[in-house]
């Protein structure tokens, strides 16, 4: 009945005696006898088993997986922080956290600490503000724009025909790396300007390189990043100023080259205006 | 005598040891036959219970305005009430009537004071009772497979902890010998279940942790509860009546150590492969994803082991009705181990929050567990209650109805799933034409559910035509052994 | 195996080992989060819900609408690699970028964290998406305007708003009452194709329970910055 193909040196039932029933129990009538001898001799004996040895390719594979999940384990887990939500997150990587686009930081910055002045739409306030839009000034090398926010500028300047004598502070010194970065980003790529993205390492760098000094006036900056220079060259600043200009009594903006607002701006003797924080007012 | 030494002698389960094998067995059969008995009636009860929660759920997801006029079908409720009828009514009953007597058998002891187990089933199954009509008067809590409102879980505490005290004694107390693999899977499954019960209850209801950690709790609930509590349960069941039934050895003792070994210590870790790209910090979704994966390994094992000694014989397996739902659970063991392997981030950006999951929840569930305990039932209750099946058509019905209905339900649920995960992650397209394409999915759920309802019906028949046939010498006997009832001449 | 104390051992140990990683770690990193503020000197969120939007938790708790609507927005995934038409202000260029599907389906305007979650006695994840994602629901001013109407009309029969949905209608959370000396100003507008209408000289009105449910549903938003997860795309 059993098919005893088992290995027979690992019993794994303990060894019966050979007996009738134990004493003590209830006598049995002869039907139910043979009724329930028939279903005994039907049971077969318990499990048991046999002693194979593991297949080689299971250590193999066991040893494979055992690897490839380690270093899974080890590089997607964030460094185990608990504000780490991103499994390519890499240690020393700016910030923790999800993926940020850039555009949308900077617009949050921009609209927070430069819309006052500049605008929303980047057209500043003529005779007041310098315009960002299609100005080729924060635009092309990326220096200068970090410079101009790390230090502040004061100064008479010609930007697209306008010509404005006011005082920039430097707001980049109360913001991050990143954020600089950010805002920079946007502002080179909205408005009608295009050039290329900044990132936070360019920023750390100019920061450690400048320091600390006094702000800058319109002729120290362009004499240390010229205007057209850079990585990008400035397509759409020397293009027509964009769009209905919205400051009524502007004028007309001639077509602004890069050369016409760098011979343009001048340093007209006059100390520069200290103190008015173009920011404060509107608010 | 010490009233102490009275108590430790009159549980103390082991039988007299000069009978020959099969008359021991024989006598452990019968000491645990009404347990047996009543927790596998009570499981089938609550499994046609949630058949039909199951199915107006299905029906409700391809046509909303049914049965909708009333707050307590609402379709949240129903489908709670149906899971948790299904897991704590019919999978841990089932779970139990095998564990009691997969260890009393194993171990070599009969039960003794079998009132215990009669209490603690009842306190069981009112609990179950008092938590899944509790889901439908609207106390749900909406934590998945913890939905019973928690007053019940006391009272399933309660219950548990005398039911798994009887399994453990039976351990204690067993014959010398070596501890076969099935005892181990079952020592495992008893201790772990109060503990992750234990844990969930309190982190959750009783002394809630802050956000998201009861998420994370929750998560590793379900995924012990599937893998540590069900899955063990399963492949103890596979483990004894694969090689009982065929006649032939399991494969290789050494491969069911690391089989044994690498699913208790990987499963507890895979919990948090349900919260993918959820809001957990990444090492969570991380450690869930090594855990889960290295679930391939069990898999591999089980099918070496168990699909060995099944091929081995394959007309053995046929032959048997038994085997037939054993090897089916086998496979499936073997396949949901390979799903769990494909649960990196590229998956589950895909597959997780879809219908994918309730694929995966139902190929545990049924496809490897309740399978396995239907084949234990026919194995079992036969032996216990002293009567043959009436009816070979109706466990063929059973067998057929179920392994197609769960087989083109699950691979449906794994396809539809799939293919919704595609589309979501797709912005193009509409959500609501996401939606609509899971107008398939849903009818061919409609007709699965009818098809595995009328599966369950074929058993509950079976079972309630063997009960009655039983029924005379059950209450005389346990009456009798009450007191209550002159002691027949029939067998015992 | 013969060796019992190790079977006893290793089991126990291999039960309490994920406890104390998974859940006593987590307890440990996430148990304690305190609202926070993206920058310097901006409010805290989250905010604590009180009121009738808490009710409208209990509402939706008792319908368990957590099997179907998730609230758990997906963040920004590397692994998604979708052709994305990326607009800059002179070209419009298709490529292939790293996207979010739930921000771009506009579900969220960033990924779900922890800290969303720290005044929430049982976070309502979800498991399904049998309808969309509603962790920011409250911030999608088209739905709440001008008095929640979609809301209640949505909740009433959802084929008004949504039709072709899988939502059951939840009429039991309305009343027909008749018609006062004025029309109610909470009553329902219902239209002609709705087949379960008032009788004439009856409005449909919103039980309390709908009214908390469609306070909660306005209150959900995660429109909001914390340190450890800005706004995306």
């Amino acid at each position: 009945m059993s098919d005893h193909s088992s290995s027979a040196n690992h019993p794994s039932s303990p060894p019966h005696l050979p007996g009738g029933l134990a004493g003590g129990e209830d006598r049995l009538g002869d039907e139910a006898l043979l009724n329930l001898h028939e279903k005994l001799m039907r049971e077969k004996e318990e499990p048991s088993e046999g002693f194979s040895l593991i297949p080689i390719f299971l250590i193999f594979l066991g040893c494979l997986l055992t690897y490839l999940n380690g270093v899974y384990l080890a590089t997607k887990s964030g460094g185990f922080h608990w504000d780490v939500y991103n499994a390519n997150w890499k240690a020393g990587e700016g910030g923790t956290g999800a993926v940020v686009d850039p555009m949308k930081a900077g617009e949050r910055i921009f609209l927070a600490q430069c819309k006052q002045c500049h605008g929303a739409d980047g057209m500043g306030q003529p005779g007041t503000y310098p315009p960002l839009a299609g100005s080729p000034w924060p635009v092309g090398d990326p220096a200068r724009p970090i410079s101009l926010l790390l230090e502040g500028m004061s100064g008479p300047l010609t930007v697209l025909g306008q010509s404005v004598n006011n005082s920039m502070p430097n707001v980049g010194a109360g913001l991050k790396d990143k954020d600089i970065a950010y805002v920079l980003t946007y502002v080179r790529n909205s408005f009608g300007n295009h050039a290329d993205p900044v990132d936070d390492g360019e920023v750390s760098t100019v920061r450690a390189e400048l320091g600390s000094r006094a702000p800058w006036t319109p002729d120290e900056l362009l004499k240390a990043h010229p205007l057209g220079a850079g990585k990008a060259a400035p397509t759409a600043a020397s293009g027509t100023a964009p769009g209905a200009v919205p400051a009524a009594g502007s004028g007309s903006a001639p077509a602004g080259s890069a050369s016409t607002a760098a011979s343009g701006a001048s340093v007209s003797g006059a100390a520069p205006m200290a103190g008015t924080a173009p920011a404060a007012t509107g608010n | 005598m010490c009233p102490f030494e009275d108590l430790a002698s009159s549980i103390d389960p082991r039988t007299d040891s000069h009978q020959s094998e099969p008359e021991r067995l024989a006598q452990i059969d019968q000491s645990l036959r009404g347990p047996v008995f009543f927790f596998f009636g009570k499981a089938l009860g609550w499994l046609i219970l949630a058949s039909i929660f199951g199915l107006i759920a299905a029906v409700k997801m391809v046509n909303p305005e049914f049965l909708a006029g009333h707050e307590y079908l609402t379709y949240g409720r129903v489908f709670a009430a149906a899971m948790d009828a299904f897991v704590y009514g019919w999978g841990c009953q089932a779970a139990f009537a095998v564990a009691l007597w997969l260890m009393a058998r194993l171990c070599g002891t009969k039960v003794r004071h079998l009132g215990v187990l009669y209490i603690a089933g009842a306190f069981w199954n009112l609990g179950v009772l008092w938590g899944v009509g509790g889901i439908f008067l609207g106390g749900l809590t909406s934590v998945p497979l913890l939905d019973m409102p928690p007053q019940v879980a006391p009272l399933l505490g309660f219950s548990y902890v005398m039911i798994a005290l009887w399994g453990l004694l039976s351990f204690h107390y067993r014959q010398p010998g070596p501890v076969y693999v099935s005892q181990w899977y079952l020592l495992a499954a008893l201790l772990l279940f109060p503990w992750v019960g234990f844990s969930a209850e309190l982190m959750i209801f009783f002394a809630p942790a802050r956000g998201v950690v009861q998420s994370v709790v929750d998560a590793w609930f379900v995924n012990s509860l599937l893998w540590l509590w069900f899955a063990p349960v399963a492949l103890a069941v596979m483990y004894y009546l694969l090689p009982k039934i065929l006649g032939r050895a399991i494969y290789g003792y050494y491969l069911s150590v690391l089989g044994f070994w690498s699913l208790i210590s990987f499963a507890g870790w895979a919990g948090t492969h349900f919260l993918v790209y959820g809001p957990i910090p990444a090492w969570l979704q991380t450690v869930g994803i090594v855990g889960n994966t290295m679930l391939l390994i069990p898999a591999i094992i089980a099918a070496l082991n168990l699909h060995g000694t099944a091929l081995a014989d394959p007309k053995g397996v046929w032959a048997s009705p038994v085997l037939r739902f054993v090897v089916f659970s086998s496979v499936a063991f073997t396949l949901a181990g390979l799903v769990a392997t494909l649960s990196s981030r590229e998956f589950g950006i895909v597959t997780n929050l879809t219908q994918f999951t309730a694929g995966n929840g139902l190929h545990l569930l049924y496809a490897v567990f309740s399978m396995a305990m239907f084949g234990a039932a026919y194995y079992i209750l036969p032996r216990v209650m002293g009567r043959e099946w009436p009816s070979a058509i109706l466990i063929k019905a059973h067998f057929w109805s179920a392994a197609l209905g769960i087989s083109v339900l699950v691979l449906a649920l794994y396809y539809f799933g799939w293919r919704q995960g595609v589309e979501i992650n797709n912005p193009e397209i509409d959500f609501i034409t996401t939606v609509k394409n899971t107008d398939t999915l849903n009818r061919i759920r409609v007709g699965a559910g009818a098809l595995l309802l009328v599966g369950h019906l074929a058993f509950f028949v079976n079972f309630a035509w063997m009960a009655v046939g039983a029924g005379c010498e059950c209450c005389c006997a346990c009456l009798s052994r009450f007191g209550l009832w002159p002691a027949a001449g029939g067998a015992r | 195996m013969k060796n019992l104390p190790v079977l006893y051992c290793g089991i126990l140990f291999m039960l309490i080992a994920p406890w104390c990683g998974l859940i006593l770690g987590s307890n440990v990193q996430l148990g304690s989060l305190q609202p926070g503020a993206a920058q310097d000197g901006d409010p805290l969120y989250p905010k604590i819900t009180g009121g009738l939007a808490a009710q409208g938790r209990e509402v939706y708790t008792e319908m368990g609408c957590v099997y179907c609507h998730t609230q758990q927005p997906r963040p920004a995934s590397a692994e998604i690699l979708q052709l994305q038409t990326v607009k800059t202000n002179t070209t419009s260029r298709t490529e292939l970028a790293y996207v979010s599907p739930d921000i771009a389906r506009g579900w969220a305007k960033r990924g779900a964290v922890p800290r969303d979650y720290i005044y929430q006695d049982h976070p309502l994840l979800g498991m399904f998406r049998n309808g969309p994602d509603l962790a920011d629901i409250g911030s999608n001013v088209a739905l709440s305007m001008p008095t929640s109407i979609w809301h209640y009309q949505h909740l009433y029969d959802p084929q008004i708003t949504s039709k072709g949905s899988m939502m059951p209608p939840f009429r039991f959370l309305f009343k027909m009452q008749k018609i006062g000396d004025h029309p109610s100003p909470m009553a329902i507008t219902l239209p002609d194709s709705e087949p379960i209408r008032p009788a004439p000289s009856y409005e449909v009105v919103p039980t309390d329970r709908a009214i908390a449910l469609v306070a909660y549903l306005r209150s959900l938003n995660q429109d909001y910055e914390l340190p450890e997860v800005k706004f995306s795309q």
